[in-house]
């Protein structure tokens, strides 16, 4: 009877142990959370005391807001191409540097480098080597024959989403490379001792039995390939500008929230709806936890227990 | 089926200074059972990689059959191994492990589902097809991994510590199924443990290393009876053989001398020991602790085979009581290291450490002066300088 | 022993941290947009705090488009400087209802501003804001190098800029430099455009509702803006950021670029050699060029300054002659009636350019506020031909907001 479990959980003394932790949360996450949600509520134009309730009117006008369905394609566009490549070329470069090459850790550091940068630096070298009127690409292109490639990267709406996932890519490659190498140094040689004693080739050493032990890895860096490519935003605004210019070909959700809530030029800030840019903000954020989940459980069914 | 021959096989690891394996010389004919024994880190495993092709080595040959395979690639060898670790796929099912390669080398489907099958009947796994390998317990890991080297057929098997993770009831069990197996197969095989029980129990031959250089290959009845050194002498037997600093005496009936006491050596021990007849002074003598017999039990005891000491410790397994003998004279540890012998000079006090298999009948009690018999025509003899049995 | 040293060392530190009391009493934190004038900025403030060994101004400058980003928030947070930048208009009008400024009415003497000027500070006679900074006039830069070694006289109406266009484009040279990425100076080209169809009278019957950007006239503003965006700016201008465009046009890789009188300063500053001069934009059609006119950020005072008094005295000491002839000097063109430059040829030019045709900027007015923005997030479209000059027209008309 004493040990009666119901006993001991109307015990709640041990709620004190959490208390600091939850308060923390409760005041940097759900509270700014709620508050912002109170917010999103209002038609509040970020300056001012011009405020009323509107209720969901913000959200019922998101969902009919092309805009918003412009930016989030070009995050998806991005999310794709940003994961095809980190499952090829950073699991690839990952495979080449597990083999302990010589210099691996000059390697190792090259490739991590831009992910340790400042994205606004790093981007706005990158506007600069890709002007057409001073940068070092085109002509660089030009003296190798390439001329063809000698293009306006930038200021066509159909390459400009492309130079953006370059960037991306090129950023978040060390991060591909980090986690696949350390998924790498986890499948134990034995195991490929003995597919290799088994009778299998190189190939089907890695694609039989090294590569579906990386599937922990392939799911992290899935889930965070997402996260990180929809809310991408200092590449975009550094690139091409608080339009996502040409002609908002490269507008994603970041620059266009931030557009909405902050405005984009400080001449005017006739255009800002700092209410609406937060609706938009928490909508999107709702929508990423759900596919996030979604990601995860069909991956992590894919995995395998040891 | 193919016999293995290694010549002068040799591997300097890559940043250390010392060879892992030092020119190592063994043929294992065709379907024999090779034990390769010694004490942890003395290159048993590198031995193996070397063969199975996991390893390039630094120098020397590796022929399966006539044929030099030194530059092959493992998968060309016809070679099936069995890891330490089991190594099995942890994302596929058992029966995939076992079917692996016999799908890689593209054996077409329902042949590979029959043989799996048969063996998976064999070794008693049938009811754990569907299972992930992270579900199974110890021994059934083990026999998955079994199943995979024997699926192929290969011409030799290699198994590195295949029972280590076993408990020791289990290990017992798979001893024998494996060398049942082995036997019923008739593969080649080279079998790697630092237990001398598996060693002496499963091999053919057992070939002992040390620091990567091979001390001896024998069946495990010669390995007891002759072993080549010291090192050898007191790897193999449970417990060790005893050895001790003693000086030889006499030119036709020779005397030992331990202590302040003195042995008669009887012939059969000069007939194993040649070198000593022409020897007097140091050596090392070693007794295996079941040639030594309390007196009291032995009613034709003749002077020169007794020798008396104090029980300093006694311990009854029932069938044997294990007598601890404190004997005045310099006992030997042989050490990992070759030409590692360690001297402990022991007095009465200290405990003599003269290990002795005495009948559950004797009385000694700890404490109690006792006269021991030693069999002297089962004595064995070293050389004090090398380790090295004087049987030349 | 040490403690006596210690107590020593304390009374020491007491003795000059009094000293620095009697010096600096106040001290006011100070926000405004204009990195590139920092020197000159500062340069002018030391001058005050000589004359005012009280007061210190801490000044921090926050790069364009972030500006309005960090002061909004700060001034939602409680924690923007006692002296802050905005746009006379709108803007400042929203702070003032918010309760987030102070009035100035009667504290900050206003007395020399030019007419103009006080007109956009005043609202309903109140004046919550000065312009101490000046104000601009935006028009047409053009290298005079550049012009004399290829004959050519700066043009002044379509037809002459179109095919200056031509003229310069064979010769390999860029005609016109433009930074499209952010939108901001082709909507200031619109601007210039379309003014130079209605003049200053049709600005305020477009705000009555008695003129439109559709009406005919006004769509060849449009159509005109679609021609130079497509054929007489640099390569990627779509892309080019404005930095990038002002580094161009200083380093003459392109003979035009549409500038204010502030820009100057940046000018010169990345090509001590340049040798530029304004006119206003060519016209649409046959009528007269125009410049457009604004204020720069008028500064205003926090309410929760601790010592509004010792911003008073920093924004009268700014609005008088003394300051407002280095602003002028140094800067960008002043709002006192009685300063005029003492050598800056530039403005000058850019007095004059005015005079022919000169209109308010759009976004200070209220039914236009929103015109500005709408025509920043077109002009893309406009230049790619994805949006026709009429569409473009229509929906700047849209945008106007007219009072009932
Ligand atoms: N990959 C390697 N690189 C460097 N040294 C190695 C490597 N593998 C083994 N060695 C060294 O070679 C020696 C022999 O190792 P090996 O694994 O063959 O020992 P073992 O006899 O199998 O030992 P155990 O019974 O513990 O498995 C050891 O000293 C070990 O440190
Ligand atoms: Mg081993």
């Amino acid at each position: 009877m004493q040990s009666n479990p119901k006993n001991r959980r109307s015990s709640y003394s041990h709620l004190w142990f959490v208390l600091p932790g939850l308060a923390f949360f409760l005041a940097v996450m759900i509270f700014p959370i709620l508050f912002a949600f109170g917010l999103s509520m209002t038609d509040w134009s970020g300056l001012g005391n011009d405020v009323s309730f509107i209720g969901l009117a913000n959200y019922t006008e998101i969902l009919g807001y092309w805009p918003y369905y412009r930016a989030a394609l070009h995050n998806a566009a991005i999310f794709v191409a940003i994961l095809v490549f980190q499952h090829t070329v950073g699991l690839y470069i990952a495979v080449l540097l597990n083999e302990k090459p010589r210099f691996m850790e000059f390697y190792r550091t090259v490739l991590f480098l831009p992910v340790i940068l400042s994205l606004v630096a790093t981007g706005f070298v990158w506007t600069l080597m890709l002007s057409p009127n001073i940068g070092l690409i085109n002509p660089a292109l030009r003296s190798v024959g390439l001329d063809f490639l000698a293009l306006q990267w930038l200021s066509n709406p159909t390459s400009a989403l492309g130079v953006v996932i370059a960037v991306t890519a090129w950023n978040s490659l060390g991060w591909a490379i980090i986690i696949y190498l350390a998924g790498l140094q986890n499948v134990s040689e034995e195991l490929r001792q003995a597919a290799a004693m088994d009778g299998a080739n190189t190939r089907q050493i890695f694609w039989r039995v090294t590569f579906p032990q990386l599937s922990p890895a392939f799911t992290a860096l899935s889930v965070l390939t997402f996260i990180g490519t929809f809310r991408t935003f200092d590449v975009v605004y550094v690139l091409t500008g608080p339009l996502g210019a040409p002609n908002f070909s490269t507008d994603v959700l970041g620059t266009l929230i931030y557009r909405t809530a902050f405005g984009s030029s400080s001449f005017s800030s006739a255009e800002i709806r700092f209410a609406f840019g937060v609706a938009m903000a928490l909508l999107t954020m709702l929508v990423m936890a759900v596919i996030c989940r979604l990601i995860l459980k069909v991956l992590r069914a894919r995995e395998i227990e040891t | 089926m193919a016999s293995v021959t290694l010549q002068g096989l040799s591997k300097v690891y890559d940043g250390s200074a010392k060879p892992s394996l030092d020119h190592l010389d063994l043929e294992i004919s065709d379907g024999e059972f090779l034990v390769l024994v010694g004490p942890s880190g003395c290159g048993k495993s590198t031995a193996l990689k070397l063969i199975g092709g996991l390893e390039d080595p630094s120098g020397g040959d590796v022929y399966i059959g006539e044929q030099r395979v030194t530059d092959f690639e493992s998968r060309d060898r016809d070679i099936a191994m069995v890891f330490q670790s089991y190594a099995l796929y942890p994302h596929m099912s058992v029966f995939d492990n076992i079917a692996f390669p016999l799908q890689i080398a593209k054996v077409d489907k329902a042949e590979i589902s029959k043989r799996v099958q048969a063996v998976a009947e064999t070794l008693h796994l049938s009811a754990f097809l569907n299972q992930r390998p992270g579900r199974l317990s110890g021994g059934q890991r083990q026999r998955v991994a079994m199943g995979r080297a024997i699926i192929r057929q290969p011409s030799v098997f290699l198994m590195d510590e295949p029972l280590s993770n076993l408990d020791a009831k289990l290990r017992v069990k798979m001893r024998s199924e494996i060398a049942q197996i082995q036997r019923r197969l008739d593969v080649t095989t080279i079998y790697v443990t630092h237990d001398q029980v598996e060693a002496m129990t499963m091999g053919d031959r057992v070939a002992i290393m040390r620091e990567g250089v091979l001390q001896q290959v024998a069946t495990p009845d010669d390995l007891y009876r002759k072993p080549a050194n010291t090192f050898v002498a007191s790897f193999i037997g449970s417990p060790p053989m005893n050895l001790f600093r003693a000086s030889l005496s006499g030119t036709g009936d020779k005397q030992i001398t331990l202590g302040d006491q003195t042995l008669t050596i009887a012939p059969e021990s000069i007939e194993a020991y040649p070198g000593i007849s022409a020897h007097t002074g140091d050596v090392i003598l070693g007794i295996r602790p079941e040639d030594i017999e309390d007196a009291d039990l032995s009613p034709d005891t003749r002077a020169g085979d007794t020798i008396t000491a104090e029980v300093a410790h006694l311990e009854s397994l029932g069938a044997d009581h294990m007598v601890h003998l404190a004997l005045e004279a310099e006992q030997v540890h042989v050490g990992d290291q070759p030409q590692d012998q360690v001297e402990t000079p022991l007095g009465p006090t200290s405990g003599g450490l003269c290990i002795c298999r005495f009948s559950p009948r004797s009385k000694a009690r700890s404490g109690d002066r006792v006269r021991a018999r030693i069999a002297t025509d089962n004595l064995h003899f070293f050389d004090p300088a090398t380790g090295g049995a004087l049987n030349q | 022993m040490k403690k006596r040293v210690f107590r020593s060392l304390v009374t020491a530190a007491g003795l000059a941290f009094c000293a620095n009391q009697t010096l600096a009493e106040t001290t006011l934190t100070m926000w405004h947009q204009h990195p590139e004038w920092k020197s000159a900025v500062e340069a002018i403030l030391d001058k005050f705090e000589a004359a005012h060994p009280d007061i210190k101004i801490d000044l921090e400058e926050i790069a364009g488009t972030n500006y309005s980003a960090r002061l909004n928030t700060a001034l939602a947070a409680g924690e923007a400087p006692d002296l802050f930048g905005l746009p006379a208009g709108p803007e400042t009008v929203a702070a003032a209802e918010a309760g987030y400024i102070t009035d100035l009415t009667g504290k900050v003497d206003v007395a020399n501003l030019r007419d103009a000027a006080r007109e956009a500070i005043e609202t309903n006679g109140q004046v919550w804001g000065v312009p101490i900074l000046g104000a601009y006039s935006v028009g047409l830069y053009y290298h005079r190098d550049v012009f004399e070694e290829n004959g050519l006289t700066p043009p002044s109406t379509q037809a002459e800029f179109l095919e200056m266009c031509t003229t310069l484009k064979d010769k390999g040279i860029t005609p016109m430099v433009v930074p499209a990425s952010d939108g901001i100076v082709p909507s200031f080209m619109y601007m210039m455009l379309t003014s130079s169809v209605m003049g200053a009278d049709g600005f305020a019957d477009l705000r009555a509702g008695k003129r439109k950007f559709t009406d005919p006239d006004m769509v060849d503003a449009a159509r005109f803006l679609q021609e130079i965006g497509q054929n007489c700016l640099q390569p990627g201008a779509l892309s080019t950021p404005y930095v990038e465009g002002k580094a161009l046009a200083a380093m003459k890789r392109g003979a035009m670029m549409p500038g204010g009188s502030a820009d100057y300063v940046g000018y010169k500053e990345i090509n001590p050699n340049v040798d530029l001069g304004v006119v206003p934009f060519p016209a649409v059609g046959d009528n007269a060029p125009s410049t457009v006119t604004g204020l720069e950020y008028i500064f205003l005072v926090n309410s929760d300054a601790e010592d509004k008094d010792a911003a008073y005295t920093f924004l009268n000491w700014m609005l008088s002659e003394e300051a407002q002839q280095m602003v002028v000097d140094t800067i960008t063109m002043t709002t006192h009636k009685d300063v005029t430059p003492s050598e800056n040829r530039i403005l000058d030019e850019f007095t004059s350019a005015a005079k022919v045709n000169d209109v308010r900027v759009f976004y200070e007015l209220p039914e236009t506020g929103n015109v500005w923005s709408v025509v920043q997030q077109n002009v893309a479209a406009l230049f790619l031909g994805e949006m026709s000059p009429e569409d473009f027209a229509q929906a700047a008309q849209d945008a106007v907001k007219i009072a009932n």
